[in-house]
């Protein structure tokens, strides 16, 4: 042999472990769900963002756990529509904004997204103002806490690829646990029987007898849990993920997932309301208030694990509803768009989430605004797109040159007909309201 | 001088016109769509699509029946309303709107993905061609209906106009716009471009990560045999997968012996166990061979980077047969700068470059002027042994051999490189 002969060495020892050929079994089957979750179960959550949380919380204070069948139909709901925009990103691979351009025009397309801009920069500025809240609880000034969080949501995205910031908000979203241990802490004594009662046989009678709070609240409710941006970003994101059709199946798993991770926080915001502003009669307008309510009642923890999940909820909807500006402009527009792309390669993009960011967060630091009124505002515009967005939503999912045959049946439809009525009514009497 | 306006007009200008019966005068409906004729060099016009009323069902007006019009257009008056069929558009015909406006096409000049906003056509007496796709601002702000106010904007303040920015037909290729099949249970351009095939095969597959699922399917089966290969010899496995799962099964020979041996092994190793078997037994006997030997590597050694395509010759073998069987191999082989000499075991003995060769007498022995020294790998090692050897050594490929000294392949640079890239952490410019 010739040669100084690199084979002399002990190529065993250099050998890193071969990787072993995976034979599909249960192990795997859940990897395999595993890995498809992301998207929806990130949408579902952060939907639950300063506003949604606001919300609960004046439920449970005010009504208990009268309302707790609420959250049935709410999740239905919310599952119904991500389950479409999911499907839609699956199969068509494109993001809802692209196909809003591609099916009914620049026109439509156009028209829709900028009002879904300007609702954006009011949402993304309402959940800052979660964020200020969450920061003044812990008694720390806002003037300094919210450039620090603006910087650093917008340092995230510009630093990172899909799949990090995915990992990122997955384990954000479990800080939502804190609700739950905050909701236990409260209870210390649950009434389980109470609780299991009011939503096996829920008491119906505010409802049938159009109580005008009680259905205030619960059009708030469904309008808080399924908002425009949503599955805007939804679809963009299982698009970028680059989910497949062979993930379908898979898919609707981390569709029940949602579902189960969204109920019980919802379920524990209002049972932890309920079972101590509302017994002891203490009603509040915010969310905030409702920790501090908390703080005497519940002892000490609950009010800063309330804080804590009101802080991850609002830092994640503040990224997350910048993104789903951005992606929607762009894809109109036709310019590039992602998180996986780098900033010179999708300028626009991140001009459009940067400067949602930076008009959000100054907002918030203007002196003496009101963020109630803001986060009003913000509902109400949302209120006002979103039937349109659901209308067009509905008209693509039964497209049929475009869902490869993977088109509704009657029945389907017929829930989806009924339900985009009654969500557009809901939609418009909030707006009307807030803006009384 | 020509009046740009009376020869140039958009298809937004045409879409929604009202039409009417030139006769009467009564009202049939509004223009919805227009169908061209697919023809070098431009496509022309052949009929329009009218609907009438909100609810109607569209019918199709032949350009002849319009009776002739001077720009700008008001509406269409059509002859004889008898003419009016509701056929589809046929094999060579596109219809315009449903295929480019708003859609996404490809633009082969530029090799990228880019987004329709308008259609400029061209006009000649009667007759009218599909020259540009409006791909710039102007034609957003045109569609909008802004573009009169925002020049008038623009002009007070900076006395300037958005620039128009158009795409000439002769370099777009339309994409699929249906995740439908068509008849033959297929999904494929309808229109394939010429110039498609002639694209780098790197800008290939970056336009195909760009690409949504069903338009990169479609595209990728438009594309040759040669291109096919090319282009998934640049795609990671997990691309590479979906790709060549949907491809037409005669074709999938042709594109393994166009591929590198290993990247094609590579690929083969990612299918599942019934297709890889199906595709090996279409395979011609030797590629099946080389097929199975490559893939009998473990991931992650240096067998299993390794191509088999490469130039040997014995000791003995003077210059000029040398030369002639680069000459030959040229063509296919890749590795042609290095010619390994091995002894009849097929143990490898020496080196040598095509640079020596170029310069020594044609009567000289290869075994007089190779260098015998030779770095060499073993085929299990671990690839990032093979990697450190070319950073060391910056040779262009490097012989790996198995335990008995035995010539297997030879790991080429852009393979070892390729293998770095994930480790380095960055992305290429596009």
């Amino acid at each position: 042999m010739n040669g100084n002969g690199l084979n002399n060495h002990k190529d065993t020892a250099l050998l890193e472990p071969v990787r072993p050929s995976i034979k599909l079994g249960w192990w795997a089957s859940i990897i395999m769900v595993l890995s498809v979750f992301g998207p929806g179960i990130i949408t579902g959550n952060f939907g639950n963002d300063a506003g949604g949380i606001t919300t609960y919380s004046i439920c449970g204070a005010k009504y208990g756990y009268q309302m707790l069948w609420t959250i049935v139909p709410v999740l239905f709901v919310l599952l119904l529509y991500q389950n479409m925009s999911g499907t839609m990103g699956i199969i068509t691979g494109k993001g809802l904004a692209e196909l809003i351009r591609e099916q009914f025009g620049v026109k439509t397309a156009f028209y829709v997204v900028i009002a879904k801009f300007i609702a954006g920069i009011a949402n993304t500025t309402a959940e800052f103002a979660g964020v200020a809240a969450a920061v003044e609880l812990f008694g720390s000034n806002k003037y300094a806490a919210i450039p620090i969080a603006a910087f650093l949501v917008w340092m995230l995205t510009i630093k990172t690829n899909y799949k990090k910031i995915e990992r990122i908000f997955l384990i954000g979203c479990s800080f939502f646990a804190a609700y739950v241990v905050s909701g236990i802490i409260a209870l210390k004594k649950p009434d389980w029987i109470e609780i299991g009662g009011s939503l096996a046989r829920p008491d119906l009678g505010p409802l049938l007898n159009f109580d005008r709070d009680y259905w205030l609240i619960l059009i708030a409710l469904i309008g808080t849990t399924l908002a425009p941006w949503m599955p805007f970003y939804h679809q963009s994101a299982v698009v970028e993920k680059g989910m497949k059709k062979s993930d379908f199946k898979y898919y609707q798993w981390e569709t029940l997932g949602t579902g189960l991770s969204v109920g019980i926080v919802i379920f524990f915001i209002i049972v932890t309301c309920g079972a101590t502003l509302h017994k002891n009669g203490i009603q509040i307008q915010t969310a905030d208030e409702a920790a501090r309510a908390l703080g005497p009642m519940a002892g000490v923890y609950a009010k800063e694990l309330f804080a804590i999940g009101l802080l991850v909820a609002s830092l994640g909807a503040a990224i997350i509803l910048p993104l789903s500006t951005a992606f929607s402009v762009s894809e109109t527009f036709g310019w590039e768009s992602g998180v996986n792309k780098k900033f010179a390669e999708a300028p626009q993009f991140y001009t459009l989430y940067t400067i949602s960011i930076v008009i959000g967060a100054s907002i918030v630091l203007l002196p003496g605004i009101s963020l109630i009124k803001v986060m009003l505002f913000s509902q109400a515009i949302n209120g006002l797109i979103l039937p349109i967005v659901l209308v067009l939503m509905a008209l693509l999912r039964n497209n049929k040159k475009l869902m490869a045959g993977e088109c509704p049946g009657l029945l389907y439809n017929i829930i989806l007909v009924t339900a985009t009525i009654l969500i557009s009514a809901a939609a418009v009497i909030t707006v009307v309201v807030s803006l009384k | 001088m020509i009046d740009i306006d009376k020869h140039f007009l958009y298809i937004s200008d045409l879409i929604g016109k009202s039409v009417v019966n030139a006769g009467s005068g009564k009202g049939i409906g509004r223009v919805s769509d227009i169908i061209v004729t697919n023809k070098a060099p431009y496509p022309e016009i052949s009929s329009v699509l009218v609907k009438p009323g909100l609810f109607g069902k569209p019918v199709l007006a032949p350009w002849d029946s319009i009776e002739p019009f001077e720009l700008p257009l008001r509406r269409l008056k059509i002859r004889d309303a008898a003419q009016l069929s509701d056929r589809g558009p046929a094999e060579n015909e596109i219809a315009v709107c449903d295929t480019f406006m708003d859609k996404q096409i490809l633009d082969l000049d530029g090799a990228k993905v880019i987004r329709v906003n308008d259609l400029h056509l061209l006009k000649e007496n009667h007759k009218i061609w599909l020259v540009h796709m409006d791909v710039g601002m102007r034609g957003f702000l045109r569609r909008l209906g802004w573009l009169k106010i925002i020049d008038t904007v623009t002009n007070w303040l900076v006395s300037m106009r958005i620039q128009p920015r158009f795409l000439s037909w002769k370099h777009v290729q339309a994409l699929p716009t249906t995740t439908q099949p068509d008849q033959s249970g297929q999904l494929k351009l309808k229109v394939v471009h010429q110039k498609l095939n002639t694209l780098h095969p790197a800008d290939l597959s970056e336009i195909l990560k760009d690409l949504s699922y069903y338009e990169r399917i479609a595209l990728f089966r438009s594309l040759d045999i040669v291109s096919a290969a090319e282009t998934l010899e640049q795609l990671t496995p997990d691309s590479q997968k979906p790709l060549i799962e949907c491809i037409d099964k005669a074709k999938i020979p042709g594109i393994i012996a166009k591929m590198s041996p290993d990247k094609a092994a590579d690929m083969l190793a990612i299918l599942s166990q019934r297709r890889r078997t199906e595709i090996l037994k279409a395979l011609p006997d030797d590629l099946r061979e080389e097929m199975t030997r490559l893939s009998s590597h473990p991931e992650q050694t240096a067998g299993a980077i390794m191509t088999t395509d490469f130039i040997t010759q014995p000791p003995t073998a003077t210059v000029q047969q040398a030369l002639d069987i680069i000459k030959q191999a040229a063509g296919t082989t890749e590795a042609i700068y290095y010619i390994y000499i091995v002894n009849p075991e097929n143990v490898l003995q020496g080196v040598v470059t095509l640079r020596r060769i170029m310069q020594a007498a044609p009567e000289t022995a290869l075994s007089e002027i190779m260098n015998s020294k030779v770095k060499k790998i073993s085929e299990n090692a671990h690839k990032d042994n093979a990697i450190k050897l070319f950073i060391k050594y910056k040779f262009g490929s490097a012989p790996v051999v198995d335990s008995h000294g035995k010539l297997k392949g030879v790991i080429l640079f852009k393979d070892a490189m390729t293998e770095l890239l994930p480790q380095m952490e960055i992305r290429l410019p596009r």
